[in-house]
């Protein structure tokens, strides 16, 4: 499953995009941990009081949503724009 | 019912956006324009500007979608929103919030709705350029609240006066 990463994630990553093993389809909750686990010195950038995924391009607000490997999945900071 | 949503590099010219807004549409009443402008941030000293990263393709989906929801609050005309990318310098204009309806009243609070919703939904990310360095922006509470102002619970909110930037 790939995930996209932007901003301050990216950054930190030092990478935009991260290919996880994980299962299909999982929960968003599952890909968090995944994350988490890639990146232990990271784990609180990942973490649900901090990191916002979108699914195919669209803000999610519930980590119980199952995501595909064909589903475009993003991780990025809290939004700062305008 | 025309939407304008624009992602660029490039400045805007708030007069031609006005124009836009306002002309060949007799049924138009009020015009409300909004421009948010790089500032000097008072968290880190010597900043000379900022970059605008965003997430192409979700950004656009996420603009209209955000007038698709104004829309649905408030009779609208039309409904302009510009956000700029790339390397700005302080004091250039970095967002554009326009709305033209039949009345005051729902210009006036569409347009302040599309920026709360904006500042706290649309996927942009502010990385301030100092003199010693790159810092990210980190979002800000104040932003939260005023995009929870416009809550079903909080359908007509008391707008106070406030001093978030743009």
């Amino acid at each position: 499953m790939q995930i996209l990463l932007f901003a301050r994630l990216r950054d930190v990553c030092n990478c935009a995009t991260v290919t996880l093993d994980i299962n299909n389809p999982s929960p968003v909750a599952a890909i968090r941990t995944a994350m988490q686990g890639r990146f232990p010195e990271h784990a609180d950038l990942f973490s649900d009081s901090y990191a916002l995924v979108a699914v195919n391009q669209e803000m999610i607000t519930d980590d119980n949503t199952l995501v595909n490997a064909t589903d475009e999945i993003a991780f990025f900071p809290p939004v700062t724009g305008g | 019912m025309t939407d304008r949503v624009v992602v660029q590099t490039q400045d805007f010219d708030v007069h031609d956006e006005y124009e836009a807004l306002r002309r060949h549409n007799p049924a138009t009443g009020a015009v409300v324009c909004f421009s948010g402008l790089v500032r000097e941030f008072s968290e880190q000293s010597g900043v000379t500007g900022m970059i605008l990263e965003h997430y192409p393709g979700m950004t656009e989906k996420a603009l209209k979608k955000i007038i698709a929801e104004a829309r649905q609050r408030w009779p609208l005309q039309r409904v302009t929103l510009i956000h700029r990318t790339g390397i700005l310098k302080t004091e250039e204009q970095i967002v554009f919030a326009g709305v033209s309806s039949a009345h005051r009243d729902a210009a006036f609070d569409a347009c302040r709705f599309l920026m709360d919703y904006l500042k706290t939904e649309a996927p942009f990310w502010k990385k301030e350029l100092t003199e010693t360095g790159e810092v990210w922006v980190e979002a800000r509470q104040k932003d939260q609240d005023a995009r929870q102002k416009w809550t079903p619970e909080n359908r007509n909110p008391e707008i106070k006066s406030s001093d978030s930037e743009s």
